[in-house]
């Protein structure tokens, strides 16, 4: 415990439970160890820290509602599609019913795919809704490639209208941890949509690859990656990307992956990059997996 | 004409496995044949030329496009009637679909009883334009069975030159043009100038 700082509990005089820092430091005069313990009332900065996290959390859930619009349209086409399907089987079913000696097993059948679709659909729906409903919000043991497969799924329209080929490589040895599932789904919303848009500039004789891969590093953090071969950021443009209010794109805000990085510096993880124009880009994060997650 | 047809068969295009799989059976409830394909590749690979039908389509497509699949098409010279489905009927997606022919733009989720009148509309077209294209290439065989001088008389014919003043523009004798005129009419399979006329104007 010597040299590092821990925070704990400490009582106050007048009764208070106050959060401390306490480090011990050991030095040594003629051969006799000498400790020395510093206590720090940090309730102050606690108190900091939680309007930044409310800030934060603000400033996501608003960007988040943004993402939604942006996405919609292609969250229409991922509606209509089960919809379509619900439409046809019903319609198949009534034909079936009409027929001279209805054929029950062919009906319920059918019956039981409409089924199936009205429940996608609903999923699409339900997510929706919790991906813009509060701002301030509980973290719970999550799994990030579940995450991930999610914001494929809601970028699927996107991904196949520009012929991007996906490719998850996803570990399976990950432990469930305790973050805010919706943030974590908005950095990866966000790092895909920004690669989609460096995708669909290729010329079309080039395969538009979309990588995302997950493993456990060996600090024991979770690493996420987002790669793809797109056109690459330009290299003037690097140091700014993740600076607020800094976008190449003609409609964009320039909120994104400053928000990203705000977002994974919040779950005490680190945001990075790296990018070559004309072959690419990586976005990776990493999220601890134990302890630290608590604020 | 009459020819014994092979029945229609109805594709479709989606590579939406829930779309193909409903749309398959609704289709087959009404007691018409089906096949369905993932791909516009799939089905450049499958189609069956001899067989009158129509071709559902769907817009959004990896790899080729429901829009590009219809430029191929008529590269290929196919000429199938389509019906286009699509997720998010765009107006330049749509403009673009009925200026290359297209029988109707559908958006999804669409009235099916509209989608089966349009298949009916679109396969009644595809078995006009077999038989229109039928009786094409039976009339340009019998015009290609026509030596090159018949061809001149034809022409001057349908122009309704008379026979005296054809025989004085090809300077031969109407003895002569009386008998290139009773070849052309037996080649051609008609029994008047009238029907000559007729068949050659409508084509």
């Amino acid at each position: 415990m010597v040299g590092e700082i821990r925070e704990v509990e400490g009582l106050r005089r007048d009764g208070m439970v106050v959060p401390i820092d306490l480090s011990v430091a050991e030095f040594s005069i003629n051969h006799i160890s000498y400790y020395t313990a510093i206590v720090r009332d940090v309730s102050l900065r606690k108190i900091q820290e939680q309007q930044d996290k409310a800030h934060l959390d603000e400033l996501a859930h608003v960007t988040r509602i943004g993402l939604m619009g942006e996405m919609a349209s292609g969250i229409a086409h991922e509606i209509n599609q089960p919809l379509t399907a619900i439409v046809s089987y019903s319609q198949a079913c009534i034909n079936f019913i009409r027929a001279e000696k209805p054929d029950l097993a062919q009906l319920g059948n059918a019956l039981n795919k409409t089924l199936e679709q009205a429940l996608r659909a609903g999923q699409i729906i339900h997510h929706m809704r919790d991906f813009v409903k509060s701002k301030t919000r509980h973290r719970s043991t999550v799994d990030v490639n579940s995450l991930i497969q999610i914001s494929i799924s809601l970028c699927n329209s996107d991904l196949k209208h520009n012929n991007i080929i996906q490719e998850l490589k996803l570990a399976n040895n990950l432990p469930g941890i305790a973050i805010d599932g919706v943030q974590i789904e908005q950095v990866l919303l966000n790092l895909i949509r920004n690669s989609i848009d460096a995708l669909k500039d290729l010329p079309l004789e080039i395969p538009r690859k979309l990588t995302i891969h997950t493993y456990l590093n060996q600090d024991n953090f979770i690493e996420c990656r987002v790669k793809d071969n797109g056109k690459g950021i330009a290299e003037a443009d690097q140091e700014k990307i993740l600076t607020p209010f800094f976008t190449t794109k003609p409609d964009g805000m320039g909120m994104g992956l400053s928000i990203c990085n705000s977002i994974i510096r919040a779950h005490h993880g680190v945001m990075s990059f790296s990018s070559y124009p004309g072959k690419g880009t990586t976005f990776y994060f990493t999220l601890p997996t134990q302890g630290k997650i608590n604020g | 004409m009459v020819k014994s047809c092979p029945d229609p068969l109805i594709y479709l295009v989606d590579d939406e496995y829930a779309v193909r799989d409903s749309l398959t059976l609704l289709i087959q409830s009404t007691g018409q044949l089906v096949r369905s394909f993932e791909s516009a590749q799939d089905f450049l690979d499958n189609y069956n030329p001899a067989q009158p039908g129509c071709l559902i389509l769907d817009v959004r497509m990896p790899t080729m496009d429901g829009l590009q699949l219809q430029q191929e098409l008529k590269k290929r010279d196919i000429y199938i009637p389509i019906i286009f489905i699509s997720g998010n009927a765009e107006i330049p997606d749509s403009a673009k679909a009925f200026r290359a022919g297209a029988v109707d733009f559908l958006e999804k989720p669409f009235d099916n009883n509209l989608l089966l009148k349009r298949i009916k509309e679109a396969v009644g077209k595809d078995i006009d334009i077999r038989e229109k294209l039928a009786e094409r290439r039976d009339l340009q065989q019998r015009i290609d069975c026509l030596t090159p001088r018949e061809k001149e008389v034809l022409s001057l014919i349908i122009n309704s030159h008379s026979n005296k003043e054809s025989a004085k523009m090809l300077d031969i004798s109407p003895r002569t043009i009386e008998v290139h005129r009773s070849r052309i009419m037996k080649k051609m399979q008609v029994d008047s100038v009238t029907e000559l006329v007729a068949m050659l104007r409508d084509s």
